[in-house]
């Protein structure tokens, strides 16, 4: 009873907390640099929901430029699903690579409401080009290929794609530890490994397989059989496999935990999202391509939100 | 009688090939199915013959006819009934262009050439100038829609999602010179349809 | 026997819908078929939709113009957020589900081509060349 009561309450301030957040969102109204920012926070929300609410429950001072990162993260990821040939998708992340030396060059006002807030972002808290950097190279070399061939490889991907964004979200909360960093990269591994599964029946209906080919190879399962959503008990054990590898990330993660300054489990709140997976991964027996692994989560606010107020994630 | 020996032995070789080698290594066709292509010879026994003069006096396959025509009156027609009723169309369906604007009002394109630059027919033509407020912008945004293949390659090269194949395609015009849109056609294109293309762009997660 | 059961129930709606026989007459003489069916909701031209999964996939939606505009109907006088329900893009028709609206949205018209205000193409911007104008004496 009293605990019931207890998480009523922790519900009914997660609303207060988001009215709030929308409230401040429309009081500074109409002048450009908000339009800006709520053309930042609108597709996030849209294509990236789980890190939207991640993102709300960060100090205020830093959502803004979180939200600028992950907005840019956003329209980086979709470019390879938006495109049919290769060459407009290097078109187009050409295009991302300007606007982001253009941030770097004082006096320079780039032109698209993303890029403006990215700047913003960049400019106020001195964040390094570096990791922006590394997450648009690893893009476009993932452009390139069509699988990947070892697990390494997915690894590395996801160390440059997810964990560089992690280090620029630790910049801007101004934690430099190397404990965090290394909960970061461990983190960024296991969101990768995730995602990896996670999206595997989109692309199997593209007929495309990003499952690591070593994986495939050790367990006898061709990339037609992905493709065609079988799920064998082969299927089964070479999604066990990665899974497993995920979760040994994930708890290598958590297990830092002791040794991180306080707030930097704001930045990870979203492990959640890869716990939540990757158990009901485990209660349908490891068969990815079950209709229950795509449903929304509808606990998930509620979830980091006390995570949030316990410290953890 | 060399001659001859080496007569006799070429006959041999050459009965051993025929029985033996040929018939190994060629394909011989030994026909035993036949069919009859051509029209048959008309039986005629007594009963055939009846029969024929039956169906040629009570009129039996104009009969079978008009029952077919009145079976496929009654039957469901299997055609949509077009401007009441219209067929299923794809969300990415590509249709006529249009120029989109942010949730502001603010128009997206900003002149980066992209589409100018991918378009295989080459129909988009482009002309740019820095507004007083130092952000770049189309003066001139024109695709000959008669040159255009409908490829999608703008929709793709562009960055910032400004032009779009809209899910229109009823724009049919009288004369050729409509299909020549200009930069206020496009945007109001935009203006009419960015309903539907907003509600059309959706995804749940990032795959990547 | 069933089947003609349903013939007969089907014809009975259809008579009762179309406002009796000179009414389905008419209607058979303008769409050039005759439906009965839910109305699922109307545009602000008058343009109403129905829906009846009773008809084949493709047959089961359709729009019925207004009186207002006679024989002059085209498909093009359907808005985009029905034009939406309508191709089977989405199942929610908006009148249960709206779409978001704007301000700076515009109204929708059909194909005004061979009216008058037929969109004629101009140039957007300033001439490169000006003609030369003879000086004054």
């Amino acid at each position: 009873m009293n605990c019931s009561k207890f998480s009523w309450r922790l519900l009914v301030t997660q609303c207060k907390i988001n009215l709030i957040l929308c409230n401040r969102h429309h009081r500074l109204k109409s002048t450009n640099a908000q339009t800006n920012l709520d053309y930042c926070v609108e597709i996030v929300k849209i294509s990236d929901y789980e890190n939207y609410l991640g993102t709300l429950l960060l100090p205020k001072e830093t959502q803004r430029a979180a939200f600028a990162i992950r907005a840019f993260n956003v329209e980086l990821a979709q470019v390879r699903d938006t495109v049919t040939e290769r060459n407009i998708g290097l078109m187009k992340m050409k295009f991302w690579k300007d606007a982001l030396e253009q941030i770097y060059q004082p006096h320079l006002v780039p032109n698209t409401p993303v890029a403006v807030e990215l700047a913003g972002a960049c400019r106020f808290f001195k964040l390094s080009k570096r990791w922006l950097n590394r997450v648009l190279e690893a893009r476009i070399l993932h452009l390139e290929c069509d699988n990947f061939s070892t697990v390494k490889f997915v690894e590395e991907y996801a160390e440059n794609v997810n964990s560089s964004l992690y280090y620029v979200l630790l910049e801007c909360l101004g934690l430099k530890n190397v404990h965090a960093d290394h909960a970061a990269s461990h983190l960024g591994k296991a969101q990768g490994l995730v995602t990896v599964l996670r999206s595997t029946p989109y692309h199997a209906s593209r007929r495309r397989v990003y499952i690591p080919m070593d994986i495939l190879a050790k367990h006898k399962v061709s990339q037609e059989d992905i493709a065609r959503g079988k799920s064998a008990q082969p299927v089964k054990d070479a999604v066990f496999e990665i899974a497993s590898i995920a979760n040994q990330h994930l708890e290598k993660a958590r297990s830092l935990k002791s040794s991180l300054p306080p707030r930097t489990n704001l930045v990870f709140l979203n492990a959640s999202v890869c716990d939540h997976y990757l158990k009901s991964l485990q209660k349908v027996d490891f068969n990815i391509f079950d209709g229950k692994l795509q449903q929304r989560n509808p606990l998930l606010a509620y979830r980091m939100f006390v995570n949030k107020l316990k410290g953890h994630f | 009688m060399a001659m001859l020996k080496l007569f006799c032995a070429r006959a041999s070789v050459h009965g051993l090939a025929r029985q033996g080698l040929i018939p190994l290594c060629a394909t011989q066709q030994n026909r035993t199915h036949f069919k009859q292509v051509g029209q048959q010879p008309p039986n005629l026994e007594w009963r055939p013959i009846m029969d024929r003069a039956a169906t040629s006096v009570f009129w039996n396959e104009m009969f079978k006819g008009i029952g077919i025509c009145l079976g496929m009156i009654l039957k469901e027609p299997a055609n949509i009934n077009y401007p009441f009723e219209k067929g299923p169309l794809s969300p990415r369906f590509r249709g006529e262009h249009a120029l989109r604007r942010y949730p502001s009002g603010e128009e997206r394109c900003i002149a980066c050439k992209l589409c100018e630059a991918i378009c295989p027919a080459q129909a988009i033509t482009i002309e740019a100038e820095t507004r007083a407020d130092g952000s770049r912008r189309t003066t001139r945004y024109d695709i000959d829609m008669t040159k255009c293949i409908y490829c999608g390659f703008c929709q793709e090269a562009c960055p910032v999602d400004a032009i779009v194949e809209g899910p229109n395609f009823e724009y049919s015009t009288e004369t050729r010179e409509e299909l020549l849109y200009n930069k206020e056609k496009l945007l109001s294109n935009g203006d009419k349809w960015e309903t539907e293309i907003a509600a059309n762009l959706q995804a749940d997660y990032l795959y990547r | 026997m069933a089947s003609f059961r349903s013939v007969i129930v089907n014809s009975y709606k259809i008579l009762r819908q179309n406002n009796g026989v000179i009414g389905s007459f008419l209607k058979l003489f303008r769409h050039d078929d005759l439906k009965w069916g839910t109305c699922i909701g109307e545009d602000k031209f008058g343009n109403k939709y129905y829906q009846n999964n009773y008809y084949f996939y493709g047959k089961n939606r359709w729009v019925s113009f207004p009186p207002s505009v006679g024989f002059d109907f085209d498909a093009s006088q359907v808005p985009p957020e029905w034009h939406r329900w309508l191709q089977y893009i989405t199942d929610e028709p908006p009148s249960t589900h709206p779409l978001p609206k704007r301000n700076w949205m515009a109204d929708h018209t059909e194909n005004l081509t061979g009216s008058s205000k037929e969109y004629v193409p101009y140039s957007t911007t300033r001439p490169k060349i000006e003609a030369w104008v003879p000086p004054k004496k």
